[in-house]
This record gives C-alpha cells, structure tokens and sequence, in this order.
C-alpha cells in the first residue's frame, strides 16, 4: 500500500528542496512547502541531494502502510454497522466496498505464498476497505456535484419553452450521463494515486 | 525567531526551524491518526449505547435515543471528513502553519456540537477536551496549545451557558445544570493542562540544545 509518501527519507530521482529534503511536487516551485525557503532557480530544486541531512536532521523512516486507511476502513464499517437499522440497504454499499476490498486481500495472500499472519490480512482488508469508502464517496460527491447542475440547468431550459412541449425525460439521462464521467474521472484517478499496485 | 546581524535568521535558527517543521508535520500525522482512532473508539462506545450490549461479564443497556444516534453518526462521518482533509494536505504537501489551527478548531468545534446534543457539560464525554489540548502538545506549538486551552474553556463555557439558557426546538433535553464548584474546578483544570504541556514544549529547545553541546565538548574527548 503506498505509504504517506512525503514523510519518507527522500529518493535520489525525485526533486527535493536542498535545505530541508522535503520531496517537491510541482516542477518548478518558488519556494519549499515545508521550510518555505525560496528555490529561485530550477538549479535549486535540481542540486544533488546531501544524504547526511536526513541524519542531520533526522528524516522519519518510511513507516510503509498508512494505518490511517485501517482506521478509515474500520470507521467505514461501525458507520454501516450504525445505519443498517435506520436504512438496511446500507448494507449494499458496504458489500459493494468490501468486494475489492476482500478481493486484494485474498489476492496478496495467496500471492505471498507463504502462510501471512491473520493480522496482516485484516489489517491489508480494513485498509483497502478504506480507500475504497473515500474513493467511493469522492465519487459519488462528484457525480451528484454535476448531475445536479446539469439537471438544474435542464429545467430551466425546459422552463423558457413556457408550457409549449415540455419535456423533462431528457434531463434524467443528460443529468445522469454527465455525472458518470467525473463521477468515473474522480474514481479512476483515486485508485490510481491509492490503490496498491502491490499486495 | 531570533536573528543575525543583517536580519536573516542565523544557521542555527535555521535548522532549528527545519527541524521543527518536520516534527510538526509528522505531529500532525500522528495527531491525526489518533484523532481517527479516537472517533472510531468512542463511536463504538455509542452504537453500543444505542443497541446495548451483553457479553455476561460486561452489560451495557440501550441508553441512547434515534435522534441522538443518528445526528453523532453524522457528526462523526464529518469529524471522518476532517481526518481526510489533514490526511490529503500531507500527502500533497499542503502544510501551512495554520493547518494545525484548524484541524483543531474543528476538533473543538465538533465536539462542542456532539456534547451540546448529548448531556452537556454532564457528559462523560468532557474528558475529550483534555484529549484536545493534549494532541496540540504533538506539533511542538506553544501557540497551539494556547490556542487549544483558550478553545476548549470556551467550548465548556458555552456548554454551561447552553445548559442553563440553551434548548433545540424539538429536541427532549434533561437538565443538565452543574453545581458551581465543579465547573470552577474543571475550567482550572483545562487551564493547568495547557499551562503544563506548555511548560514541556517550552522546556524541548533547551534540552536540545543541552544534548547538541555536551555532544560538541565529549567530541575528540576519550571514548
């Protein structure tokens, strides 16, 4: 699972401010995120990196999984858990999160060969179980974010015919269909960034 | 922060600066993942509140009505939110100074809201503004827990103003009035918390410097 990347002793291919080691993620940035130390030349972003400042000030060590996924992932769970009286079709969307979720953890097992503790499994399940919550509400805000303004602005199109052949069967799939692609961009591009591409 | 002579912060202060902005941000990391167990742990504490819970040896009955059930599981799902913005400000590096403020003050701020529909100042729950000024002490601010302790007397202040004076149209509230003593012990006791832990931070530059200069006098001494 990608781990929180930017607290990772830095790698020798990547910018990097040469004042404090932070990993840079614009190419050209005017000063470091971290320090706030100005890089006015591209030279700065691109000077070798000194390895002894990771001692010298002491760098944290990759830590690997972000275990705030775990967290998120069982957090996910107590909330279906506490809504499935109220709404019990709640419990759809939770088998619908745990599928890929379960899918991965039985995948990077039997990948493992070797027996993996029954920790690390759950622990790898509740972490996809995470990402795929988030990824899936970042998905879902961004579907209805558009299919409401597509609908909104159906109906007041609808509305300037002013009675004469109103028809508001189109705004549902207009609406609908322009939701699915950022609704489809937003969930692509999550898993991407998210997603392990190792078990 | 001190400077040198032409008004550019000497090398010391500079590495110290560096030094404090990396454990301020794996502060904020650590503060956050404990922000998010924490909510997980004390949600578990409230769905068993409302479904009650038998295990023999532990039973915890039915307490909690729908309307509050429902209204702390959307105010933990947004607190969840919260995590998620902290967690996605790290990863792309996003990290103003302010950060920590407002992760704090939506801390304060939800948690002044969940009391305020639970049993108030009366709520168990309280502690929690312990745990508050407690998670600033991890980013190393003094400002931060300044900022901490002011917000969390507030938020017991407004509680006990909201006991006294406050109601939720709709909303079935018992009283929740406390006697005067309690309240005056438990603001001084947020007050000490904060004036402790800033006590601690103020107390990590001179330790630090100690060790770098007792380093500097045993160098080429004998082992």
């Amino acid at each position: 699972m990608s781990g929180d990347k930017v607290s990772e002793r830095p790698l020798r291919g990547k910018p990097h401010c040469p004042y404090c080691g932070a990993e840079l993620f614009s190419a050209n940035p005017l000063k470091c995120w971290l320090c706030h130390e100005s890089l006015t030349s591209a030279a700065d972003t691109q000077a070798a990196y000194d390895p002894g400042i990771a001692d010298r000030i002491r760098l944290p060590e990759s830590r690997g999984d972000n275990p705030a996924w775990v967290v998120f992932g069982i957090l996910a769970l107590l909330v279906c858990l506490g809504l499935m009286v109220e709404a019990p079709g709640i419990l759809i969307v939770l088998l619908i999160l745990a599928t890929p979720a379960l899918i991965r953890t039985v995948m990077a097992s039997s990948r493992a060969q070797t027996q993996a503790a029954p920790a690390s499994a759950l622990g790898m399940f509740f972490s996809s179980l995470g990402i795929v919550a988030i990824v899936g509400l970042a998905s879902v805000a961004a579907f209805y974010a558009t299919c409401w303004v597509v609908c909104l602005g159906g109906l007041a199109l609808e509305n300037l015919k002013s009675g004469r052949g109103v028809n508001y069967d189109w705004i549902m799939v207009a609406s609908v269909g322009a939701g699915l692609i950022p609704g489809g961009a937003v969930a692509f591009l999550l898993f991407r960034r998210l997603w392990p591409r190792r078990g | 922060m001190a400077s040198n002579a032409i008004g550019k912060p000497s090398t010391a202060e500079r590495e110290w600066y560096i030094v404090g902005r990396w454990e301020e941000f794996e502060g904020e990391g650590r503060a956050n993942l404990l922000r998010l167990i924490g909510v997980c742990a004390f949600y578990g504490v409230e769905l068993i509140n409302c479904y009650g819970l038998n295990l023999g040896f532990l039973q915890m009955a039915p307490v909690v009505d729908r309307a509050f059930h429902l209204a702390a599981t959307m105010l933990t799902v947004a607190w969840a939110m919260v995590c998620l913005g902290v967690l996605v400000c790290r990863r792309q590096g996003i990290f103003p100074f302010w950060l920590k403020f407002i992760s704090t003050g939506c801390d304060l701020l939800l948690l002044t809201t969940i009391l305020t529909l639970a049993d108030g100042p009366r709520s168990p729950l309280v502690v929690v503004y312990f745990l508050i000024i407690l998670l600033a002490c991890l980013r190393f601010s003094l400002r931060l827990i300044w900022f901490a302790t002011a917000g969390a007397v507030a938020g017991y202040l407004f509680l006990l103003g909201f006991a006294r004076w406050g109601s939720i149209p709709g909303w079935e509230m018992s009283d929740m009035t406390l006697p005067r003593y309690y309240q005056v012990i438990f603001v001084l006791a947020l007050g000490l918390t904060g004036i402790i832990l800033g006590q601690g931070i103020r107390r990590v530059r001179r330790l630090a410097e100690s060790y770098a200069n007792r380093l500097k006098e045993n160098r080429g001494g004998p082992p």
